[in-house]
């Protein structure tokens, strides 16, 4: 512990990291520490959240670390492999540790594993009040003394106690005194005096010699290999330490693992004990107990779940939709600014790229913002007050059958508004192996912009009667696909231990505007940044593709000539453009493709607009409406149904609709998923074999129907 | 003499050992079961029809074996049992692992409940003496090897004055001395109280329950069943927790 003098200290710029349980009230102190001046992103390798932010004010400049929510450090989840490698490499000044008061003893059980590894550590008694309401009494100044630091009481969502807090930080900053140390019992202190005595004099360890002892004893793979990294004779090592790990395992029927943390967890209940002056009142029937006994009730809990999703869905779609409609307005007036405002001949494929590549691209996944704001609020709203975790709960016997979490149903429900966040929500579940199948499964969903597609085109050949069947067909037939492969993926390539549902049910708490605002905003904003940039090159990339090259002269006005037909100026601007996109890159690989995509019974014309719907699925509504010369279209345009239901027959169509499902998720599902699996072969994978099974399931239905004579 | 069943000694061990196979693997296989006992898959087949006949298994030819709750109880009891001596002739007596599970075998079958009984009200006492500043069965030990140099009468006394002890798991003496049963935790019906006796899944999972404080000696409450039947919801010093009931079948409780 580096003492350093007090007023070199004062100005001097300290990193304090935020340590504590799941559901202590971490995240409301640190937003309440910083304010809305707080940063996201990753810790380097793996998709933890790391949260930063400075603050001033009361007790100097900081630097403030928001570490991920664990209940120990033994190094088990990514979580708290990052937290521990952080407090290791990182060496903050001050180590908060944030307790839930009313949950003390196995919240100090952290606190104990912190206190083992020297940090100065300065313990934030949350949920004071709510402690307190439960006639809970205790000792602070002897938790202090016990704990060799400093301790503040805050009510983290109301802020108080929070200048205190500031201040202690500062001071602990300077040196905590020596805490009282875990005794395992003579036999294992005896072994871990023997190993810290041998570590004594290694160079370059980044923890005490006792703590790796301890460690080493307990089996923790990372502080094994570092330890076994710089030691001289590994193999002695070794041979020492499996001699002493048999012995006792022999002696106490049990690993010294075993024996180190339950030792532990009783030194932590010892203090609990010790500063407990009145126990709270356990037995009485909390406020949310009474909420759970009915939306976790036997026969209505299911129920009442369903009504909530219905409800977010309707708060998503139905307040979103005007939002939407503005916002395709305005970049609506922006591409009539920027073509009114064009030098009319000059540069014309430079207008076409702003107009049509850029304000096109970027606003045709822009206009979805509203819907995932939104639906982001929804989802806050149900996380901030713990209902999520029941949600989890509810629905983990049907997740848990196809091999997938009880929370892998958040990011499925987040999918019917956008694949994309919905991949980023992965994060909340525990293990790899689990993200990763939910992740490659989350595009069977069908997201809010394959809805245009089906809305275009289950009227055009369908009769009135069937298009709800179909609709909500063609969304069940997306999950149960998604079910099954996920079942296929668990059971195959990505078989492996299961993952324990293990999880804690947090008491319901009234959700802060404060906070709902700030975990909205930040997801929104991770879907704001992607428009901006990876969108943004691709849809320059298709608009190329569109475009290039150019027919030097059209048909339609040689035609035109020939015939002495005068066609509007519309008419003559919508068959051009069609002309165009025919001739450019995209129609000729359409074309191309034709052989392949035509015992599916698509046309290249169909072939073209699906190359449209890589970049984003509603795409292939537009690119339908100028290969069939109608100008500007969108689902509801008649005009187009009209020419569909000409051109194509209704087991075409679908054909197409199975396939518009399926086939190859858009190029931000693609990238979201490269980063969030950290591979290129897990999205490769999800877009080859959902475009595999889109050509399959296609392919039997039109050819099937074909032979039934539809 | 009062036994703990009437059932033979080796179909005492096969349930025993179908109880531990359900709690390893989660299904117990006739050819497991011929496996961990030694013996042919034929002898297995005549046990598993008896043990069906007692209706304390569900058995058909060719397919998993599961315990019915009454057998489910029974096996329970014959593993407590057996565990509970192991770890009194280790942790008490200091014999070796090997030597404690070999005798444990043959004494679990002629032991009476009455010396059962004392037994655990024995191991109960020492633990429920107040503290006298050492660890009593590491004195225990000590005088024995005194004993042994020859000074045995004076060795004896010794650790008759000091009796006193702590770290032996309450769990085993509870249901010997209150006659009362272990049952896994998926059993409890919602609403009832119980104690945990033991934790047997794998050790990350172990480490993770360990975590969030479900140890041995823990009072908890079975609060409720998930609406579609899986996960649990139980409340343990103050707080919910949900897990899976085959997670939940690995730890042992005591019903109070």
């Amino acid at each position: 512990m580096a003492n350093i003098p007090g007023e070199l200290l004062r100005n001097r710029e300290i990193t304090v990291a935020l340590a504590g349980n799941p559901n202590s009230g971490k995240t409301s102190i640190f937003n309440r520490l910083t304010g809305g001046h707080q940063h996201v992103g990753n810790y380097p390798g793996v998709t933890v959240e790391k949260k930063w932010g400075k603050l001033r004010g009361a007790g100097g400049p900081m630097q403030l670390v928001d570490l991920p929510g664990t209940y120990s450090l033994n190094a088990l989840s990514d979580e708290e492999r990052v937290a521990r490698r952080f407090l290791l490499d990182e060496k903050p000044d001050v180590v908060v540790d944030v307790i839930d008061s009313s949950n003390l003893e196995r919240n100090l059980h952290l606190a104990v594993q912190l206190m083992e590894l020297d940090v100065n550590l300065a313990l934030v008694l949350n949920m004071a009040d709510m402690a307190r309401e439960q006639g809970q009494v205790l000792d602070l100044q002897r938790l202090s003394e016990l704990t060799g630091a400093p301790v503040v009481e805050t009510v983290g969502h109301k802020g108080g106690g929070v200048d205190e807090l500031k201040q202690a930080l500062r001071a602990a900053a300077a040196g905590s005194s020596e805490p009282r140390r875990v005794d395992y019992g003579d036999d294992l202190e005896g072994e871990i005096t023997t190993l810290a005595e041998m570590f004594a004099d290694l160079e370059g360890l980044r923890f005490s010699p006792r703590y790796a002892a301890i460690k080493l004893l307990e089996g923790d793979l990372e502080v094994t290999a570092a330890v076994e990294g710089l030691h001289a004779d590994r193999q002695e090592l070794q041979a020492h330490l499996s001699h002493v790990i048999e012995r006792i395992t022999r002696k106490y029927n049990d690993a010294p693992a075993v024996l180190i943390a339950d030792r532990r967890y009783g030194f932590a209940a010892g203090i609990a004990r010790e500063v407990t002056r009145r126990p709270p009142r356990t037995d009485r029937i909390t406020e949310s107990e009474k909420v759970d006994a009915v939306l976790t009730h036997r026969f209505l809990g299911l129920p009442i779940f369903l009504l909530f999703m219905y409800g977010l869905f309707w708060l998503t779609f139905t307040l979103g939709t005007p939002l939407m409609d503005g916002i395709d307005a305005l970049f609506g007036m922006l591409a009539d600014g920027a073509n009114a405002g064009w030098p009319a001949g000059r540069a014309e494929w430079l207008r076409s790229l702003i107009v049509d590549g850029i304000i096109g691209g970027v606003g045709g996944v822009l206009v979805f913002l509203p819907n995932i704001v939104l639906l982001f609020l929804g989802i806050s709203i149900l996380e901030d007050t713990g209902y999520m975790a029941r949600a989890a709960f509810i629905m983990d016997r049907v997740m848990h059958r196809f091999g997938l979490h009880g929370k892998s149903f958040i990011p499925m429900l987040i999918g019917f508004g956008c694949t994309v966040p919905a991949i980023m929500a992965t994060r909340a579940l525990p293990s790899r192996r689990d993200r990763i199948v939910t992740m490659l499964i989350l595009p069977f969903i069908s997201c809010g912009a394959r809805l245009p597609i089906y809305l275009l085109l289950i009227p055009a050949f369908f009769p009135r009667s069937w298009h709800t069947p179909v609709l909500f067909g063609l969304y069940m037939l997306g999950i149960l696909l998604g079910l099954v492969m996920a079942r296929i993926l668990s059971a195959s390539m990505l078989a492996g231990q299961e993952t324990p549902f293990v999880m804690e049910l947090p008491p319901y708490r009234r959700p802060t505007g404060r906070s709902v605002g700030i975990h909205m905003w930040q997801r929104s904003w991770m879907y704001l940044r992607k428009a901006g940039t990876i969108i943004l090159v691709i849809s320059v990339l298709l608009w190329g593709l569109m475009s290039f090259p150019r027919p030097a002269e059209y048909r339609v006005d040689r035609e035109a000539a020939a015939a002495g037909q005068s066609l509007s100026a519309e008419e003559l601007e919508a068959a051009r453009a069609g002309e165009a996109l025919e001739y450019s890159i995209a129609g000729r690989l359409g074309r191309a493709l034709q052989p392949v995509m035509a015992p599916l019974g698509f046309d290249w014309r169909i072939n073209t607009a699906f190359l449209g719907a890589f970049a984003a699925k509603e795409v292939f509504v537009a690119q339908l409406g100028i290969i069939f010369s109608l100008g500007e279209v969108d689902e509801h345009s008649t005009g187009l149904r009209d020419e569909l239901k000409r051109a194509y027959t209704p087991l075409q169509g679908l054909s197409v609709l199975i396939f518009a499902l399926l086939a190859t998720p858009c190029m931000a599902t693609f990238a979201i998923t490269r980063r969030e699996s950290g591979r290129w072969g897990y999205a490769l994978l999800q877009w080859a074999g959902l475009t595999g099974m889109a050509y399959l399931l296609a392919l039997a239905v039109f050819q099937l129907g074909s032979l039934l004579g539809f | 003499m009062a036994h703990i069943s009437n059932l033979s000694e080796s179909l005492e061990d096969y349930l025993e050992i179908i109880l531990q196979l359900v709690q390893e693997k989660g299904v117990a296989r006739a050819k497991d079961i011929a496996q961990r006992k030694s013996v042919r898959m034929a002898s297995v087949t005549g046990a598993l029809k008896r043990l069906a006949a007692e209706k304390l298994i569900d058995y058909k030819a060719r397919e998993t074996v599961s315990l019915t709750p009454e057998g489910h109880e029974l096996a329970n009891r014959v593993l407590q049992r057996h565990e509970f001596i192991t770890r009194f002739f280790t942790e008490i007596l200091g014999v070796t692992h090997t030597t404690a599970e070999q005798d444990a075998c043959s004494v679990e079958h002629v032991i009476s409940l009455e010396t059962l009984d004392r037994l655990a009200g024995f191991v109960e006492f020492l633990k429920g003496c107040p503290k006298a500043g050492g660890d009593i069965v590491q004195r225990f030990h000590e005088c024995y090897t005194a004993g042994q140099n020859g000074d045995g009468d004076r060795a004896t006394l010794s650790c008759r004055t000091d009796a006193c002890s702590e770290g032996f798991a309450s769990e085993n003496i509870a249901m010997f001395s209150r006659g009362q049963g272990v049952v896994t935790l998926d059993r409890l019906e919602p609403g009832q109280r119980g104690r945990v006796v033991s934790v047997r899944a794998a050790s990350e999972i172990r480490q993770r329950l360990l975590d969030l404080g479900l140890l041995p000696g823990v009072e908890l409450i079975m609060q409720r069943v998930a609406p579609l039947g899986d996960p649990i919801d139980i409340k343990l010093k103050g707080f919910h927790l949900s897990l899976r009931k085959s997670e939940a079948a690995t730890i042992g409780v005591e019903r109070l």
